[in-house]
């Protein structure tokens, strides 16, 4: 498995405050991502790193083998959503295309208008009288017509109602199936959206990555146990407890353990990725308020398994 | 990448083009009246030489609107640096689009290359074709005045406004970048512009090579045609001192033939307020003297080359602020 996106120790910051610290991740080619965190995780800042946007304060990332933004041919294998899906306002949906048809070499120009007349978009329109909905899919619809082999999207579908959402994220899986190999990253903090299309989860919490794999991995590889009352400690060994909670005599964890749960007096219930993921935030918000039992298990949950 | 440089700059452009356009059939419509009374007075009797009035009518009937032509002329670049440079980065990073642009498979330094080679060149051959035009409209004008060191001739002539562009430009983009507000960054390059555009003639401009000196002596043709005659004990200043092809940059006080001060008393019996005639004749008799440093009109081009050097090194060291901020500090 080659890695698209590698980076070790990668920290960024701005004015004094650090937007993300000690991050070591590798993504593997030919998944869609989602990148999924708090606001403030430092999400945008890791995306913008990725695609040379971006110079890292400390630690080093390298993208499709590179550095990030190194030259046009490194710039023309990736492509990049901003946050708020920036457009010129002033200039024609038609103008954006020529833009784009005349700064990439791999262009495709029947790619990008089959797209923009699929979405009913006139291409005399100026970019400033477009919905929030049509903004993002003409800058989707740029980034595609690049053809990179890595696209990057900050939090596109944030300020989208949910039919221009799910029309945005229909036209992100078919540009991810038009050619085998195609890497997308997306992030955002509405885990239902990712889950439609993600196969592939990333986790960042306090500038730090807390989780990271496959998403039927993950899904497979985690349990939620309610049974009588006991202390973690108490648990088989192999389980590395998510999260706890105690209420009369009855416990219910949320553990992870690849291989098979051991027969017990417990119920087990499956997780979505959506309980995943709020499993992993609601632990990091608690062990920042007080250090306690918990953090004997982070360095077992920072990643997942290769 | 030019193509799309042209796009973003057209509005602009046809504004500064209709502006440019009307400036210059302003001064299309200047420069024929001027070649048409000077057909009609002078260039007859130019040769042999005219009578005075004939030479001072005509100076006269054009200095106003000459000089004024010649301040707005300066401000021309003042202008396009604020309102085609500030906003060429500036713009971009204050609506976010930079997020779009540089995410194209053009590297920042070239995106910033075509984008102040097109836009910048565009001003600065704009602002050059104005002063051509200017001078060859007032050229009659300017031979018959012979004052052509004098900060605003000088500014508006030659070589020398294609660098202000040049210079202007390149404040006004280098501001955009630093403030990041387009509007801010406008208001910031015109008062830039407009203070080192008065420092340099003030201050600079004379010590481009080191001046000569000359004595010069008071008699009656220097004294009439000075500006002023100021006397304070023995001390006997002459403002606006002239001598024929050179450009006076500073004057002494006056001596006597002997090198020393001369007599109060002498001096004060030549003062007869309100008949400057009586005292330029009273003080052209005591065969007075003043040391002066001048610039020689030889000077005049190698002048115009020196300062339009000086502008270029600044709108160079100011583009290589831009792709040196663009690559590291921009992020």
């Amino acid at each position: 498995m080659t890695a698209v996106i590698e980076a070790h120790g990668l920290g960024k910051r701005y004015r004094g405050r650090w937007a993300l610290t000690e991050c070591t991740l590798s993504i593997p080619a030919g998944r869609v991502v989602g990148l999924v965190g708090p606001n403030g995780a430092g999400k945008s800042t890791l995306l913008n790193l990725a695609c040379g946007q971006l110079h890292p304060t400390a630690g080093t990332i390298r993208v499709l083998g590179h550095r990030p933004g190194d030259g046009p041919g490194q710039l023309a294998r990736v492509g990049f959503v901003a946050q708020d899906t920036p457009v010129y306002a002033g200039l024609s949906v038609a103008d954006h295309l020529r833009f784009g048809a005349r700064t990439n070499p791999a262009w495709d120009h029947e790619a990008a208008y089959r797209r923009i007349e699929q979405l009913g978009l006139d291409p005399r329109q100026k970019a400033g009288r477009l919905s929030g909905g049509q903004r993002a899919q003409l800058a989707l619809t740029l980034a595609a017509a690049k053809q990179p082999e890595l696209l990057l999207l900050d939090e596109p579908v944030a300020a989208l109602d949910p039919l221009a959402r799910r029309s945005f994220l229909h036209s992100l899986t078919e540009f991810a199936g038009e050619r085998e190999g195609r890497t997308i990253v997306l992030s955002s903090h509405v885990i239902t959206d990712l889950e439609r299309v993600c196969d592939y989860l990333l986790l960042i919490s306090g500038s730090r990555v807390r989780l990271a794999g496959p998403c039927e991995e993950l899904i497979a590889e985690h349990y939620r146990i309610v049974g009588p009352r006991r202390a973690a400690s108490a648990l088989p060994a192999g389980m590395a407890v998510v999260q706890e909670n105690h209420i009369d005599h009855r416990s219910a964890f949320i553990v992870r353990t690849a291989a098979p749960l051991p027969k017990g007096d417990w119920r087990v219930e499956r997780l979505d990725l959506e309980d995943l993921v709020l499993a992993y935030l609601v632990r990091d918000t608690r062990s920042h308020d007080s250090y306690d039992a918990h953090d004997a298990h982070d360095s077992h949950d920072l990643e997942g398994p290769q | 990448m030019i193509w799309m440089t042209w796009r973003q700059f057209r509005t602009q452009a046809i504004v500064g083009a209709l502006a440019l356009a009307a400036a210059a059939i302003y001064l299309l419509v200047l420069g024929l009246n001027i070649h048409a009374d000077y057909d009609g007075s002078l260039a007859a009797c130019i040769a042999k030489g005219c009578a005075p009035g004939l030479v001072s009518g005509f100076e006269d009937k054009y200095s106003t609107v000459v000089m004024l032509t010649d301040l707005a002329l300066m401000a021309v670049p003042g202008l396009l640096g604020a309102f085609w440079g500030a906003p060429l980065i500036g713009g971009e990073l204050a609506s976010g689009t930079h997020r779009l642009a540089w995410q194209q498979s053009v590297t920042r330094t070239r995106w910033l290359t075509v984008k102040l080679l097109v836009v910048g060149l565009t001003a600065v051959i704009g602002t050059g074709l104005l002063d051509l035009l200017m001078a060859w409209g007032v050229h009659q004008h300017d031979t018959v005045k012979a004052a052509r060191f004098s900060s605003l001739v000088f500014g508006a002539r030659g070589i020398v406004p294609f660098s202000y562009a040049a210079f202007a430009f390149t404040l006004g983009a280098a501001t955009g970048l630093l403030l990041r507000r387009p509007i801010a960054a406008t208001g910031l390059t015109l008062a830039v512009f407009a203070a080192v555009q008065f420092v340099v003639p003030t201050a600079l401009r004379s010590n481009y090579l080191p001046p000569r000196t000359a004595d010069i002596r008071l008699d009656t043709t220097t004294l009439s045609h000075a500006d002023g005659i100021v006397l304070s004990g023995s001390s006997l200043m002459i403002g606006g001192i002239s001598l024929p092809d050179a450009w006076v940059v500073s004057a002494g006080h006056a001596v006597d033939p002997a090198g020393q001060p001369p007599n109060t008393e002498k001096l004060n019996n030549c003062l007869a307020p309100g008949q400057f005639d009586r005292t330029v004749d009273c003080l052209a008799e005591q065969d007075l003297h003043v040391t002066a440093t001048y610039q020689p009109n030889t000077r005049y081009w190698p002048f115009q080359l020196i300062e339009a050097a000086l502008y270029t090194a600044m709108a160079a060291a100011l583009s290589g602020f831009c792709f040196f901020w663009i690559r590291r500090r921009t992020t």
